[in-house]
């Protein structure tokens, strides 16, 4: 009871002292003030760091503020450099790269940002940014740790806890070496293995990507039978391990560009992102406020971060996605940062075009083990409205980027059983 | 040499506790502090309780409704590395209450073929065992050594076994059908090397068993004492009951479990195709009888014959393979035995092992001897996802998989008089072929998740069907409900010529599961 009363206290104190800062006109908010339900429509036509809140908040992210306790700390923007590897194979090899307008299939890719001129007359345009993400992305050459997932009841709170680690190795698209390992003809392989719960321990799935249309190749071991099976690679549309995050939401966006039939680049924007989470996500302790200290399970819909986590204006490209005739849904409408391939938030259109699910990825500049910036998915939210259910990801101190030693003989099927306890 | 020869005739646990030690050794020195920080320790205790469906004519009670299962078992699952080396050992310690069905069985048991082990059958049931105990050593990036207690599992067939016999299955308490199949295997110590060779794209694996095992350790055990899964009209006798009936003997010439044993694995990718390569001399996994009637190269020391575990060697290839048109993973398993021995003796009239007139205990099916014949076990698999989410409002992708699995024996003639099951005087046929199929299903964010699995005899007009539906709840607690259900148009019936074998000459594999229906709920906290 005294911590509800705190809480609403605070908020109740955000809120004024916003209103009375700005009680009648525009005024620019400071570092640490709330956008909440409570204060919306008194801050919209306010401003950060020049920017009017309104024009930073999507109608979509609007409703959750308004209608499911979706509240947003501000934070400073900082400047993220792009790093110089980044740079400079973009310049060496961006030259060579071309996309097929019909197939939307992209030839001579080797490393570094493909198309680093997006312009948004380009009827292509919204294909180039995915390509970009889907090559390039913000996290290195491999990447590998922990994970812990919570499922989420947005009426009854957290469900369940899983925890996994996953080791992602690029074989296409390196930072630094040679830009491309083997033949060309793969784009990365991964491992994941589930740690707990005890029932599903041990299950681990090997996932090869093809730098082509075909369908990735999935293996997964069973440990309850102690056996390999190769799984059919177009569950790409399906949920991941029966949550509401579909296994193309991999850090929102992992499906191959060419699979989907339309793109848009609509237009360059700000938004609110996080792109300075502070960490750690996960910790020891006895209760769930301390053990993940960014996520909110107190208070409904028990999907959102905490207070700690405060967001920025980031200058974004808005990205319109057509899904397929099968997919479960028939829009999304991503926001990738100008500077870099590195998305922050995707709004899912059902197939009655209604509003049906937000995803958003949660990240910081993290220096990888050979000492290059990236940024990798920390923490996410995928929240199905219509479902009332989410899923939030959470990366553990132990995930790293470009960790020294990793080759690409660590990540093949015969490590998949070979690795299985 | 000469603690290896002891060892070999002593309990495993002496060989295990020897192998850690020099595990250990090899491992260097690691500090207290980073050992136990190291430790994880996860598991459950799990509580089963079974319901007959069906009256069983085995006793002249009505059996129907009564418990036939009411189990506990606790499962302690510890990992931990010292250095280089990971640690793994599990534990399960098991208990049943013996409910009065298990009693009724017990006391026609205890009076048709007493002093066995079958005369206290939940004997078979309690056990404390250190199920698995190894170490992982990566003596490099691409040569790991797993040594110690393990399972290792190859092939990809379902329900059935071709190339997955490097250990046998403990079938006593639960059939065949205990979902999670890590539980029924029999685990053995093995020196398991995985070479991974990736400019191959692929992977070798050499396991050798040294023969350091229990000798219970090996190959099938089924339920020959009388209790529940005893095959129909059995129940209530005891073929295990030594001087009486039968009894074990696992230093036969044609299959010692002191014996080496081991084989060789070669996995990789083709392509879309994934394949294995595999050579492998075990145990035959099914026990067949060295006859007293009938010796096959030892004369047995109990009245009936012994039970005996012939080596066997085995060639094997599987593929599996994406097929997007069809949006399916086709496999298949192919297995060639070089010398499977089967059971000869068939009581019918001009019968060249069973001397007329049937009926007397000389003539019992099976009972004629020993034939080894080349085999080939195949079976051919598709697996397919549907998407029944906005039919039936699946959560995820259900599972659909069809499997034909058959047995053929090469050069097949009628006149070696093979039996499908010694005891039964059904013919076993040169082809066996059973049609499985599975739809696995997901409600409610996976947390209510619906199977049904079947299978179908096509020659012999059999079936089993097994719906059941796993609730998840939370971190921690399962709860599992099935039906056990069997279809069989040819059964045995007791009678006074049940004994012999003789009320049915078409009984095959489904009709020894007659009157087992069963109806199961487990319940499982884990940690």
């Amino acid at each position: 009871m005294k911590k509800l009363f705190v809480r609403i206290s605070a908020a109740l104190i955000a809120s004024a002292s916003v209103m009375a800062m700005h009680a009648a006109n525009a005024a620019e908010l400071k570092p640490g003030d709330v956008i909440n339900a409570a204060n919306f429509d008194q801050v919209k036509n306010d401003t950060f760091e020049g920017h009017k809140i309104g024009d930073m908040i999507t109608d979509k992210v609007e409703l959750l503020i308004k209608k499911f306790n979706l509240s947003i700390p501000l934070r400073h923007s900082e400047a993220i450099p792009v790093p110089q590897q980044d740079i400079d194979n973009t310049k060496k090899y961006s030259g060579d790269v071309k996309i097929d307008p019909v197939t939307h299939e992209v030839s001579g890719y080797k490393a570094g940002t493909p198309f680093p001129d997006l312009k948004i007359d380009d009827p292509l345009g919204g294909f180039k940014a995915l390509w970009n993400q889907y090559y390039q992305n913000t996290y290195g050459n491999t990447f590998d740790g922990h994970y812990t997932f919570l499922f989420v009841d947005s009426n009854r709170g957290l469900d369940r806890i899983q925890r996994w680690y996953t080791l992602s190795y690029k074989t296409k698209g390196r930072q630094t070496g040679d830009p491309v390992v083997g033949d060309g003809s793969l784009v990365k392989k991964q491992l994941i293995f589930a740690v707990e719960p005890y029932d599903i321990k041990g299950i681990g799935v090997f996932t090869v990507r093809h730098d082509s249309p075909q369908l990735e190749d999935n293996w997964a071991y069973v440990k309850s039978v102690r056996r390999t099976r190769q799984l059919s690679g177009s569950s790409w549309m399906d949920n991941l391990a029966g949550s509401v995050q579909l296994n193309d939401e991999y850090d929102a966006f992992a499906g191959r560009p060419s699979w989907y039939p339309a793109a848009k680049l609509v237009k360059k924007r700000w938004i609110l992102a996080v792109a300075h989470l502070p960490l750690p996500l996960v910790a020891d302790g006895s209760d769930n406020a301390t053990k993940y200290p960014t996520v909110d399970l107190t208070d409904k819909p028990y999907a959102w971060p905490t207070h700690k986590v405060e967001w920025e204006p980031r200058e974004v490209y808005e990205i319109e996605l057509t899904m397929p005739k099968e997919h479960p849904y028939s829009k999304r409408i991503l926001f990738q940062d100008v500077h870099f391939p590195r998305f922050y938030q995707v709004e899912h259109l059902d197939k009655s075009g209604d509003f049906a699910k937000m995803s958003f990825v949660f990240t910081a500049p993290q220096k990888g083990g050979d000492g290059i910036i990236g940024m990798a998915p920390l923490q996410g939210t995928a929240f199905d409205i219509k479902r009332g259910s989410a899923w939030i990801y959470l990366a553990e101190p132990d995930v790293t980027i470009n960790r020294p030693g990793i080759t690409s003989d660590d990540v093949t099927l015969g490590q998949l059983e070979a690795a299985a306890q | 040499m000469l603690i290896i020869r002891r060892l070999k005739y002593k309990p495993s646990r002496l060989a295990m506790a020897l192998a850690a030690g020099l595990m250990v050794v090899s491992s260097g020195p690691a500090s207290a502090e980073d050992f136990f920080d190291s430790i994880h320790v996860g598991g459950y205790v799990r509580g089963w309780a079974s319901l007959n469906l069906q009256d069983i004519p085995d006793t002249p009670q009505n059996d129907r409704g009564d418990l036939s299962m009411l189990r506990g078992s606790v499962l302690v699952d510890t990992t931990a590395k010292t250095g280089p080396v990971k640690w793994k050992a599990i534990v399960r310690a098991d208990r049943e209450y013996k409910t009065d069905f298990m009693k009724r069985l017990e006391n026609i048991t205890k009076t048709k073929t007493p002093s066995g082990p079958g005369s206290n059958i939940t004997d078979q049931y309690n056990r404390v065992d250190l199920r698995e105990f190894y170490a992982d050593i990566d003596l490099n990036s691409r040569v790991k050594l797993r040594l110690g207690k393990q399972q290792v599992v190859w092939g990809e067939s379902d329900f059935f076994r071709a190339m997955d016999l490097i250990q046998g299955y403990d079938y006593r308490w639960r059939s065949f059908l205990e979902p999670e199949n890590e539980e029924l295997r029999k685990p053995l110590i093995l020196v398991n090397t995985m070479i991974q060779v990736p400019e191959a794209d692929g992977a070798l694996q050499v396991v050798v068993r040294p023969g350091l095992d229990r000798n219970r350790d090996i190959g099938n055990t089924y339920d020959l004492y009388g209790g529940r899964w005893t095959p129909q009209t059995f129940k209530g006798a005891d073929f295990i009951a030594g001087g009486l009936t039968m009894g074990y003997d696992y230093h036969h010439p044609s299959g010692n479990t002191d014996h080496v044993t081991g084989g060789m694995r070669w996995t990789g990718r083709a392509g879309p195709v994934t394949y294995s390569l595999a050579y492998l001399k075990t145990f035959n996994p099914d026990p067949i009888i060295n006859s007293a009637f009938a010796p096959y190269q030892k004369t047995p020391s109990n009245p009936f014959g012994d039970w005996i575990y012939p080596e066997i060697n085995l060639v094997g290839v599987t593929a599996s393979g994406q097929v997007p048109m069809i949006d399916s993973v086709l496999s298949t398993e192919i297995v060639y035995f070089k010398d499977a021995p089967y059971n000869v003796g068939l009581a019918t009239p001009g019968s060249k092992f069973m001397p007329a007139p049937y009926g007397s205990l000389n003539t019992i099916p099976g009972f004629g001897g020993v034939i080894r014949k080349k085999t080939v076990m195949s079976m051919f698999r598709i697996d397919k996802p549907i998407n029944l989410k906005n039919m039936i409002g699946t959560s995820s992708d259900s599972f659909l998989s069809f499997q034909v699995f058959d047995k053929w024996i090469l050069n097949y003639k009628a006149a070696d008089e093979i039996v499908d099951m010694a005891g039964y005087n059904a013919p076993k046929a040169e082809h066996s072929t059973i049609v499985t199929g599975i739809l696995a299903m997901n409600f409610a964010g996976n947390t209510i998740n619906p199977t049904l699995a079947a299978g179908y005899d096509l020659w012999n007009n059999g079936a089993f069907l097994i719906p059941s539906v796993e609730f998840v709840r939370g971190n921690n607690w399962r709860l599992r409900v099935e039906a056990d259900l069997f279809f069989s148009a040819n059964k045995r019936q007791p009678s006074a010529a049940s004994l012999t074998g003789l009320s049915e000459d078409k009984a095959h594999l489904f009709g020894t599961l007659a009157n087992n229906d069963q109806l199961v709920i487990r319940v499982t906290r884990q940690f």
